[in-house]
């Protein structure tokens, strides 16, 4: 995204978690860690989609629980009731979920900073209100990933799968914030007035982006209902839509890369921690204030510190030569 | 008055509350030349500059680009159809470098969308490649070769606007409006700035409207002045009728005995 910082070419990262991917898909055996693999996966997929709305359009959003939320009742409701293979859910309630985003977008056009943080919190409260009352039972039953014969839906494969959505929507959000567009809505984030003076069209900007970053809570609200195997309202209540901007923001504000470490971490750490489980909510705190003082770059910023002496070393020896 | 305007301003007016910021001004911005707009701190030459770039609309009065009535569109349809601004503090994109700044000022003459900039389709990386050297050169041109890497609020001020000068000429506009690009400039910067902005001028063919209140700097750069006060029109002319114009000496009481 930024010229000034060592670049790190993009195609490294994708390769690098892909490998690790890999790895460990075909060393672990255990359901239980493959399952904390599959569920931090799936949560990757709706960080990046907020990294690229908060960290590089700097628009803020409380509330993509509720776009997770309709993405997986979405597919529940077309798999269980209305029999459906879980593609075609999958594409109808993800575009359910990208048009509920862009409607969220445009409506919140004229509102910036708190306000729109008020707004998309009201829009994730609303969600889950509505999926107390109008659907108090929630779904269970949702048949897991399969095309065709081929099935997907056991616990190795469904990792794999998740983390093919991980890789291909890190490559693509690494190369779309490198794009004209990325420079668009860096632009838009930085300096609206004068971004609009530089022909940058503001409200389409603004409504685009939160169309993409729907669109991928919506992949991973698909991905969570098959994963569960069952749907309920309290799995996409404000905790969630918190834990997503931790994710992002403990990762590195604006990087892909980083909304994968950070969500990760989320869905590690208190694992780690289990027998501590009441201090969990404390330790997110001390976690995100130590990662602000420490590391303001998140995560992420750990790749680019590596990095730097690397190629100074590396220009060192060119000078020399 | 002359007809071959590029950019021009008819009657326009603008109303705050019970102020009128900018009051019923007549303004023509011709290729090749500099229009000056003189004044006073508060005469309204902002608000002016802000109603003619959409940045601002005006309450009364028309913007007129090439005699077509463009008044009440968008800053970023300004900036489609040509017409280009600087602002009186200097506005970089704090978060991309040198090099990108200069690239996203011409994101309104460029296409690739979000889906053919992300898969990197041919056309896309062609127009990528074209923008990486057009802003190298146009880096060239403003005198910043060789910083396109560096962080834009790591330059001093007067490479700044230069920045934005080489942000601007990447629309490649018709005209361009310059809100006080000297201010807080040493004399020496400024004339530097001011030589710049001439030679851009000739070579692009660029119609410039300038506000400026370095007096003798601004006319000695300008082919036409306008002098506001209050809003208000006082005076117009040539850099030579305007030195002489009683009017202007009383706005300017003080700033013109020495000179």
């Amino acid at each position: 995204m930024s010229r000034f910082l060592p670049k790190i070419p993009p195609w490294v990262s994708p390769v690098v978690i892909g490998l690790l991917v890999l790895l460990f898909a075909f060393t672990q055996d255990s359901f239980y860690r493959l399952q904390l693999g599959t569920l931090s996966g799936i949560y990757a997929v709706a960080a990046i989609g907020l990294t690229l709305l908060f960290g590089a359009a700097g628009q803020i959003s409380l509330g993509q629980a509720g776009l997770l939320g309709i993405a997986a009742f979405g597919t529940a409701y077309l798999t269980v009731d209305r029999g459906l293979g879980p593609v075609l859910s999958g594409v109808v309630s993800i575009a359910a979920a990208t048009v509920v985003g862009l409607l969220l977008g445009w409506s919140a056009l004229r509102i910036t900073g708190h306000y729109l943080a008020l707004v998309t919190l009201a829009f994730g409260l609303c969600f889950t209100e509505l999926g107390r009352t109008v659907l108090p039972e929630g779904w269970y039953g949702v048949p897991p990933l399969a095309i065709g014969s081929l099935d997907l839906g056991d616990p190795q494969r469904f990792f794999v799968v998740v983390w093919v959505f991980v890789v291909l929507t890190l490559v693509a959000s690494s190369l779309l914030v490198r794009s004209r567009f990325g420079r668009s809505i860096a632009a838009l984030r930085d300096d609206p007035v004068a971004a609009s003076a530089c022909g940058v069209n503001l409200a389409r900007t603004k409504v685009a982006v939160f169309g993409i970053a729907s669109a991928l809570a919506g992949v991973s609200g698909w991905l969570f209902a098959m994963y569960q195997g069952s749907v309920t309202e309290t799995s996409f209540s404000f905790t969630l839509s918190f834990n997503l901007l931790i994710m992002v923001v403990i990762g590195g504000l604006g990087s892909p890369t980083g909304a994968v470490a950070g969500a990760v971490f989320l869905v590690l750490a208190p694992e780690l921690g289990r027998s501590y489980e009441q201090y969990r909510l404390l330790s997110y705190g001390l976690i995100l204030i130590l990662v602000l003082a420490l590391l303001p770059g998140g995560l992420a910023s750990i790749g680019r510190l590596i990095a730097k002496p690397l190629r100074r070393r590396r220009a060192g020896v060119e000078e020399t030569a | 008055m002359t007809t071959e305007a590029v950019l021009a301003g008819r009657g326009i007016t603008r109303r705050f509350g019970g102020v009128t910021a900018v009051s019923d001004v007549d303004v023509d911005v011709v290729a090749g030349e500099v229009t000056l707009v003189l004044g006073p701190n508060g005469a309204g030459k902002s608000t002016l500059v802000n109603c003619l770039t959409g940045v601002d609309r005006p309450d009364d009065g028309r913007v007129l680009l090439a005699g077509e009535d463009v008044t009440g569109r968008r800053p970023d349809q300004f900036n489609r159809m040509g017409v280009v601004r600087t602002f009186q503090h200097t506005r970089p994109f704090a978060g991309l470098s040198v090099a990108e700044n200069v690239m996203v000022g011409a994101h309104g003459r460029t296409r690739a969308g979000f889906v053919r900039g992300t898969l990197r389709t041919r056309a896309a990386r062609r127009e990528e490649a074209a923008l990486q050297a057009q802003a190298d050169d146009l880096l060239a041109q403003v005198g910043l070769e060789g910083r396109g890497d560096a962080r834009p609020t790591d330059l001093p001020l007067a490479d700044e606007r230069r920045l934005e000068l080489a942000r601007c000429l990447a629309a490649q506009p018709r005209v361009l409006l310059l809100d006080e690009p000297a201010a807080g400039l040493g004399e020496a910067e400024a004339d530097a700035l001011a030589a710049l902005v001439r030679r851009l001028c000739a070579e692009f063919d660029l119609g410039v409207l300038l506000i400026e209140h370095h007096l003798e700097l601004a006319l000695g750069m300008a082919d036409q002045v306008v002098v506001l006060d209050f809003g208000k029109v006082i005076a117009r002319g040539t850099p030579a009728q305007i030195r002489a114009d009683e009017a202007v000496r009383k706005a300017y009481v003080g700033v013109e005995e020495g000179t």
